[in-house]
């Protein structure tokens, strides 16, 4: 059936200057069971002022490409083999332990998915949000304490002033992953990486949450990695999406054009696979079989088991990501056979 | 309380406007206090508060509901894991309280449960072969021995399994593949009703359409009646026919499918269905108003209408009243609204912050 051309996008934004550039990142971990290779020559670029999504299911490395880039990783086991992670064009993986732990601090911060293990059960928020400001900004407890309340009433806790002495089991979960984005700006980073910041709250709570993130990251202009394996937030919050397989970028663009019509089987079978609730009666189209074995990858595209469109090609060799459509939109895919895929489909 | 229970082991078909699950009044409060440092029998945590569900034949009908809101304990009551406070649960007109040892075994047989997490459900221990038969050992008047193992391939193959994974243990399978070896072992005994709690949650995006599309094949091939209780409000839409949505231990509204998704009467629903991030950026921007604070402590809840401490619409009459769960002038499903909202398709909308659409 012969789609309907899509109405025109609008142009993506400009973006600002580059802030954090990941190049050609190889992660593996070392296991009785073999070698797996969770990251397998990553790279983006999210710029000032921006938000960029790293979405991938469970197992696409997305995760622990950010702890790369936190300097948060495990090694042993783990061991970054190959890339670069630059921010402002210096190698962050050149840097000792030391000098990584300081741009961790202040110019790069994190919020993660379980709030309540992220924080310590037997301090107050206020102490927890008020080390921030001790340690690195040399202030005394009393003004630390005022900067917590400061914060905490940026992120919208109610009565900050008379919880900032609450310890965080009296909080909710939505009340604690905003102490978690409040420590994350305390010393105005430039990135803020949020690894599935809402996945354990509820819908309700869910949406308060992005929202937040959304207004803040425009006040502050700060750039915003978002990790998540939700197409629902991923719509709501990101300019640019890059989407993850197997250690992988698959498809890169800009948000819009990514899901009017995706350029990647994978992009493809992810968006025909979620059932949504301004679609009700679509029947959903699966992706076959299961995501790869990260200690057994298969040759050539890795996404080729499961990939309808897949040829005797795809098992040999491995799609680069390169260009498609015009050049002013700076979209990519890594597929042998995009021009078949975005030929044949605007909307899924 | 039905009249006349049938004999469990009657072979005839039940009249066919029975419900194959009622349940009325049901309530399951767990006693807080004791302990040394508290005063004791101080209250209770009204987890499950006077629900009343009918399922039919045939039928799918979801529970939504929030974490808290009482969902999963209502499971563990139905299927017999634990006792309720007050209320009866029928299967096929049985309450299933009040039988004994033998008869609670014959109807154990007719309703089966999928859960949630295929990692912690399936003992590490079994072959998967095993873990399918393991029902027909337990029940082993409904199959003799020797013809188990073929009747393990037909279910493995009816959930879309290699018969040959019947040699397999769970760590050799993926996720989706041990959420199936969960449903075959759910229908190995011919169940007639299927309790599902979140049984997709945990699986990814991918291989979640994989299962629904198989549960929805299952259920129309076999006549299952099933109750599905999630609280992904999309994956809910897809699969059931009829929806109860539920918040701190009640039944805020029910009704159809189309009823509750098409027009919601309650705030709290309009809220819930609002919050749902639409995959589509370019409906992002419209400001929705999103519900403030958290749901309220099931310990103690709230006077009246347990919804409006949350409620952008609630009244004095709401803290003193509580709303009852029926249809009320201008609706055409029950709501346990004093002031159900004008019935309104929403537009489908983005709950993240933005600019004018």
């Amino acid at each position: 059936m012969p789609a309907a051309p899509p109405p025109p996008l609008p142009e993506p934004p400009r973006p600002g200057p580059p802030l954090l550039e990941v190049d050609d990142l190889h992660v593996e971990f070392r296991t009785p069971r073999g070698t797996v290779r969770a990251v397998n020559g990553l790279g983006y670029t999210l710029h000032a002022g921006q938000t960029l999504a790293l979405l991938g299911e469970s197992g696409s490395g997305k995760s622990v490409a950010a702890l790369a880039v936190m300097g948060l990783l495990p090694t042993p086991p783990a061991r970054i083999t190959r890339g670069a992670v630059r921010l402002h064009g210096r190698d962050l993986l050149r840097l000792s332990d030391a000098e990584h732990r300081k741009v961790r601090g202040t110019r790069i911060a994190m919020v993660f998915q379980d709030a309540l293990s992220a924080l310590n059960p037997v301090l107050t928020v206020g102490h927890q949000i008020g080390e921030l400001f001790r340690v690195h900004r040399g202030l005394g407890r009393r003004q630390a304490r005022a900067r917590a309340v400061e914060l905490m009433d940026r992120v919208r806790i109610p009565a900050a002033a008379r919880r900032v002495d609450d310890y965080p089991h009296q909080f909710s979960g939505g009340m604690r992953q905003r102490v978690m984005i409040a420590m994350a700006l305390a010393l105005d980073p430039e990135v803020v990486i949020a690894d599935e910041p809402t996945t354990a709250l509820d819908v309700t709570v869910q949406a308060q949450i992005m929202r937040l993130l959304a207004e803040l990251q425009q006040e502050t202009g700060t750039g915003l990695l978002l990790i998540t394996h939700d197409l629902g937030v991923v719509a709501s919050v990101a300019d640019r999406i890059t989407v993850m397989y197997a250690g992988r970028v698959v498809e890169e663009s800009d948000a819009p054009r990514l899901y009017a019509a995706p350029a990647h089987p994978y992009t493809r079978g992810l968006l025909e696979s979620v059932p949504r609730l301004d679609r009700p009666g679509r029947r959903l189209v699966p992706v076959p079989g299961s995501p790869p074995d990260l200690a057994h990858l298969p040759t050539g595209c890795a996404f080729h088991p499961r990939c309808a469109a897949a040829r005797a090609r795809c098992a040999d060799e491995r799609p680069a990501l390169l260009p498609v459509g015009a050049a002013a939109e700076e979209r990519s895919s890594a597929c042998h056979f995009t021009d078949e895929v975005t030929a044949r489909g605007g909307r899924p | 309380m039905s009249t006349g229970a049938p004999d469990p082991t009657d072979p005839n078909p039940p009249e066919p406007d029975r419900p194959v699950l009622r349940v009325r009044g049901l309530a399951k409060h767990y006693p807080t206090g004791g302990g040394p440092f508290r005063r004791r029998g101080t209250g209770a945590v009204r987890a499950v508060d006077g629900v009343d569900l009918e399922l039919h034949r045939g039928e799918t009908l979801g529970l939504v509901g929030e974490s808290g809101c009482g969902k999963s304990t209502l499971a563990s009551v139905l299927m017999g894991a634990e006792r309720p406070s007050a209320g009866t649960v029928e299967v096929d007109g049985q309450d299933l309280f009040a039988l004994d040892r033998r008869q609670l075994r014959a109807v154990r047989r007719r309703m089966q449960m999928v859960l949630q997490d295929p990692y912690s459900s399936l003992d590490p221990r079994m072959t998967i072969g095993r873990i399918v038969a393991e029902p027909l050992a337990i029940h082993p008047e409904v199959l003799p021995r020797e013809r188990r193992p073929a009747k393990v391939a037909e279910l493995l193959r009816l959930v879309g399994l290699d018969p040959a994974h019947a040699d397999r243990y769970p760590h050799q399978l993926s996720g989706g593949q041990r959420q199936r070896v969960g449903i075959a072992r759910a229908l190995a005994l011919g169940p007639e009703l299927l309790l599902c709690d979140e049984p997709v949650s945990a699986l990814d995006v991918s291989v979640q359409a994989q299962v629904l599309n198989l549960l929805a094949d299952l259920r129309e091939r076999l006549g299952l009646a099933c109750l599905f209780i999630a609280h992904d409000l999309a994956v809910v839409q897809y699969l059931c026919d009829r929806i109860a949505v539920m918040y701190l231990g009640r039944i805020v509204e029910t009704g159809t499918r189309e009823q509750v998704y098409g027009s919601p009467y309650h705030p709290y629903t309009r809220a819930l269905l609002a919050a749902v991030p639409v995959p589509d950026p370019t409906l992002r921007g419209a400001q929705v108003a999103l519900l403030e604070g958290d749901l309220p402590s099931p310990a103690d809840p709230p006077s009246g209408c347990r919804f409006r401490t949350r409620c952008p619409q609630a009244q004095q009459r709401c803290a003193q009243e509580e709303p009852a769960l029926t249809v009320r002038p201008g609706t055409d499903h029950p709501t346990a609204c004093h002031f159900p909202l004008p019935a309104q398709v929403p537009p489908p909308r983005d709950p993240a912050t933005g600019k004018a659409p």
